[in-house]
């Protein structure tokens, strides 16, 4: 019972396959496949619907609109809320559905990286309402959930001050790599969960665990600024698609009448 | 678009000239004046929503429409009716979902100054309007929550009116004087010209 040691079990396999790719067939800078959807909800000011790899998020903006319980309204600026959770079938172990530490504290990152690129202060006493909802998750939820709510928001009308993406970088056997896959997150050496206002060249969010040395570092947050702008292209496509769609209906209803 | 924004976009001429996304560079200050939905940063103009740009080349001005047609956001001139949630000596407060008759959904909250009653001198709210009172106004202002109305025109004002004595619909005898058909309580409104008569009585109907 004494041999106990606290160094980690190393992963039987390797992260990589015999021909240099990644397990899922990808290169170092490459992202898992990714698809969007925006205006999937009726009830909602704003909604998107992103599929990242295997990760599966609805987003919800609600607003601006009138904050209740009143006494938690700003008075120079609208407040900000979000809310993160996961499905109870969303991992492969049935998870409660209560909030738990995780999902609070993912709240307040994903309300942190939306919160510089939205106009706060057009509306103050005001609420802007953000809901996530993960039904199936495989490692990078929160930047996936970055990029579905900054499409909701953008959906919703909210002014901002650009669109925001997320993407992560990690480590996984020394080497540097884009967008870890669940696996990869579990058995890699390191974890930087990233967000961009591609735009303007803002980073919302910038977190970090695991060792990375400087050089590394610098390696990581530059691969990551390119796959957010990857990203980005997509959230533009799908809005303009969208769009182009509604103004195609509005002009049939108008020809009917 | 629809219909209803058509009109809203009646005043605003130009060309839609694309598509622009939050954040999309529009063009510099010294080209056009920025307009809806535009912000400056550095003395550029960029976007900030999804919306189509519109440019008046005779007034240089950049317009954004946007391209959600669900936004209901309540703004300035609207005409909104909502039902008086509280009053105090100096204001009353409206509590609003329909927004130039059109339901809005959750409901916003409007508070209606004294002085922006009627055009003619309300000493105290109470002579006006009373809590429970369903109510039509204009928003004057929509830069702080809870949003300013007035009712100092002749359509806007108290549409309905109950009793506070015994709760009975008021029947309206003459200007802003409500009188109630139960109890015989007369009682200061400041009505809206299209008055909602109560049909019948309840009381009389529970007397038959």
């Amino acid at each position: 019972m004494n041999n106990v040691t606290l160094v980690r079990k190393e992963p039987s396999e390797s992260l990589f396959r015999e021909d240099g790719l990644r397990l899922d067939g990808r290169g170092l800078d490459e992202l898992r496949p990714i698809r969007m959807e925006v205006g999937v909800l009726n009830n909602a000011d704003g909604s998107a619907y992103v599929e990242h790899g295997k990760n599966k998020i609805v987003a919800a903006v609600y607003g601006p609109r009138e904050l209740h319980p009143k006494h938690l309204a700003l008075p120079d600026k609208a407040l900000v809320r979000c809310e993160y959770r996961m499905a109870t079938f969303s991992v492969e172990e049935r998870k409660s559905p209560a909030p738990g530490r995780r999902e609070v504290e993912l709240s307040k990152v994903i309300r942190e990286s939306l919160e510089p690129a939205i106009f706060v202060y057009k509306y103050p006493r005001a609420t802007i309402d953000v809901f996530v909802q993960i039904l199936q998750a495989d490692g990078g939820t929160r930047c996936a959930s970055i990029t579905a709510a900054a499409l909701a928001l953008a959906d919703a009308g909210v002014p901002m001050r650009d669109l925001v993406v997320g993407c992560a970088v990690g480590k996984i056997e020394g080497k540097v790599a884009v967008d870890l896959s669940d696996v990869e997150d579990k058995l890699g050496e390191g974890d930087i969960p990233m967000a961009l206002m591609p735009t303007k060249k803002v980073i919302t969010l910038l977190q970090s665990d695991g060792d990375f040395t400087p050089e590394e570092f610098k390696q990581a947050l530059e691969m990551g600024i390119a796959a957010c702008e990857k990203i980005y292209e997509m959230q533009r496509d799908i809005l303009i698609e969208r769009y182009s769609k509604v103004r195609e209906e509005v002009a049939e209803e108008q020809e009917e009448e | 678009m629809n219909r209803k924004e058509n009109e809203e976009n009646k005043g605003k001429r130009g060309k839609i000239e694309r598509f622009v996304l939050p954040g999309d560079l529009l063009g510099v200050i010294e080209e056009f004046v920025p307009g809806d939905n535009c912000y400056v940063e550095d003395g550029k103009i960029y976007s900030n929503i999804a919306g189509y740009l519109l440019v008046d080349k005779a007034k240089h001005r950049a317009n954004i429409i946007p391209g959600n047609p669900r936004q209901k956001l309540p703004k300035v001139g609207d005409k909104v009716a909502g039902i008086i949630t509280s009053t105090m000596r100096d204001s009353a407060t409206i509590e609003f979902s329909m927004v130039n008759e059109e339901n809005i959904g959750l409901p916003f909250t409007g508070l209606v100054h004294v002085s922006q009653i009627s055009k003619k001198f309300v000493e105290d709210v109470f002579a006006a309007m009373r809590r429970g009172d369903i109510i039509r106004a204009r928003i004057i202002d929509v830069k702080f929550l809870p949003f300013q109305l007035a009712t100092n025109e002749g359509d806007l004002g108290v549409i309905r009116a109950h009793c506070t004595k015994c709760g009975e619909p008021l029947v309206k005898m003459e200007r802003d004087l409500l009188e109630c058909p139960a109890c015989g309580l007369k009682e200061k409104r400041k009505l809206a010209k299209d008055y909602i008569q109560p049909r019948f009585s309840t009381k009389d109907k529970h007397h038959n």
